[in-house]
């Protein structure tokens, strides 16, 4: 009974955020709203704030001023019930470490420290991440040693083992070559329908018609409900028209919303 | 083998090579996955200055050398953790002075000499059995809380961003390694010495680094490793009446080298994690 309000809040609610580096302007004036089960693209060009908004959502870094809200609370208290994948460009390729082994991760914290080694039932769980996104034949694999498909797919069963409401993925379609990508959204569709997804990416080639609205962010934020992607919105975003049209993605993507 | 075997001083020695490989093997690998090598150093050259410090006041070596040690690993935890683009420089001051206020503590120390060098390469042949004692207890704790902490130590070397996610105490734990790193520095430098502690916390954990499958895999092999250079360096010094701390450096350095050349001849190997 007490699920009832939850499920009509808001996975994210940005009002009114301003970050800055040392005294460097991030981000001015970012809100942002994302109802639950929503697939959002946040795109903007590298430098823009992507991350670094990511990195707010999380709790690891803290605003400036405005708000976050995270799942009705605090970024920090949110993060456990949040999943994360980073871009697997800063991962050190040469750590010692199984597949396996960096999926476990993902128990971390889940239940309290006495139990952190999971038990059967977090093993399970390991298991069942792991099989769904198909790198369970790769468990035993030193990390380093797959692709960067496998490896996204890898990060992902470790955001997944905790049953996240919300998953944040960082640049997910970089490693990806051009043909795994449908296969991709289609593995992110079929999450789409119990995750919340936030993802972020400077490439326009990431939207697909499975995404289900789209925001752009260069230090201010431009957020189109709907999934409607414009040109004029791409260029306030980008200051750069051509990428879009030379794509042609615009008229998938309002294809989709011409549908709904 | 058997006659070396029966001097005491020679088994006290291969119970300090041994206690070192152990403690190398594991902390080395921290300071190798971390890519915290000059910070390790930092921290010994500060334990220098400890030794000095215990000298100067007649103290016991490992309590003056501990304390300070210590306290340099707590004021480079802060520093790193506040302003982490600062902390190479403050690391490179506290090198210096740690080294440079041992020597002249040594100086200031009325008829004292003799036991420079030795702290400059070690003396493992040297080890009384009081120390070893301390010796065991310092590795036991520092072996103890690495295997109590594993799953974070490991979350925390091997993603930072996403343990801190995951509710991982990154700031603390990273803190108590380099409390670990001073603790077990320390020790080391009693066997091989100011100048060579550094290589035999970072070669052996890098050789096998590329062989092992998980953090414990590299931790086992580094202390194996490490065994080995230690007890084959212990008796080509006996043998060849060398230096025993420079002897066990170069041997690792052999290995090092053989270590390079495997690798490059088989270049497939490890498919399997393990």
């Amino acid at each position: 009974m007490d699920e009832e309000p939850r499920l009509s809040e808001k996975a994210i609610d940005i009002r009114g955020l301003w970050f800055s580096y040392n005294g460097h302007s991030v981000l001015e004036e970012v809100n942002l709203s994302v109802p639950r089960g929503d697939f959002l693209v946040l795109m903007g060009p590298n430098g823009g704030g992507k991350t670094t908004l990511l990195k707010l959502i999380l709790g690891l870094l803290a605003p400036r001023r405005g708000e976050i809200t995270v799942l009705g609370t605090a970024p920090r208290l949110a993060a456990h019930r949040v999943g994360y994948v980073p871009q697997n460009v800063h991962v050190n390729k040469s750590f010692p470490i199984s597949v396996h082994d960096v999926v476990r991760m993902g128990r971390l914290g889940v239940g309290g420290r006495l139990s952190r080694s999971g038990g059967r039932d977090g093993e399970a769980a390991v298991r069942r991440a792991m099989e769904e996104m198909g790198v369970w034949g790769l468990r035993r694999r030193r990390i380093g040693q797959l692709s960067g498909g496998q490896l996204q797919r890898a990060f992902i069963a470790r955001a997944l083992v905790s049953r996240p409401e919300i998953l944040l993925l960082d640049e997910a379609m970089a490693s990806i070559d051009a043909r795994g990508r449908a296969e991709f959204y289609d593995l992110l569709a079929e999450l789409n329908r119990r995750v919340t997804i936030l993802a972020v990416t400077h490439d326009t080639m990431m939207l697909s018609p499975r995404v289900k609205s789209v925001a752009c962010v260069n230090r201010r934020l431009h957020h189109h409900e709907g999934g409607e992607l414009t040109s004029e919105l791409l260029e306030a975003a980008y200051r750069c028209p051509v990428d879009l049209v030379a794509h042609g993605i615009p008229h998938r993507v309002f294809e989709v919303h011409r549908e709904d | 083998m058997a006659e070396i075997l029966q001097m005491e001083f020679m088994r006290h020695a291969l119970a300090a090579g041994l206690l070192v490989s152990l403690v190398c093997g594991v902390v080395g690998t921290l300071v190798v996955v971390n890519r915290i090598v000059f910070l390790a150093g930092g921290i010994a050259h500060a334990a220098y200055g400890g030794i000095g410090l215990a000298i100067f006041l007649g103290w016991p070596f490992l309590a003056g050398t501990l304390g300070v040690a210590l306290a340099a690993a707590s004021a480079m935890a802060a520093v790193t953790l506040r302003a982490r683009h600062r902390a190479d420089a403050v690391v490179g001051v506290i090198w210096a002075v740690g080294m440079a206020a041992g020597i002249v503590l040594i100086d200031l120390t009325p008829g004292y000499r003799s036991d420079l060098m030795s702290y400059l390469f070690g003396s493992i042949l040297a080890v009384p059995a009081s120390e070893l004692g301390e010796m065991a207890a310092v590795a036991a704790l520092v072996v103890g809380i690495v295997a109590w902490f594993y799953p974070d130590f490991l979350a925390m070397s091997y993603d930072p961003e996403f343990a801190r996610i995951r509710r991982v105490p990154v700031a603390a734990l990273y803190s108590l390694m380099l409390l670990l790193i001073a603790a077990s520095v320390v020790i080391v430098i009693r066997v091989v010495g100011l100048i060579l502690v550094i290589a035999l916390l970072t070669i052996p954990p890098f050789i096998a680094e590329s062989f092992s499958g998980s953090l414990k895999g590299m931790m086992a092999r580094a202390t194996a490793w490490s065994a080995f250079f230690t007890v084959t360096g212990l008796f080509l010094s006996y043998l060849l009446d060398l230096t025993s701390g420079a002897t066990i450096i170069l041997v690792a350095a052999a290995g090092f080298a053989a270590a390079i050349g495997w690798r490059r001849l088989r270049p497939g190997r490890g498919e399997e994690a393990g």
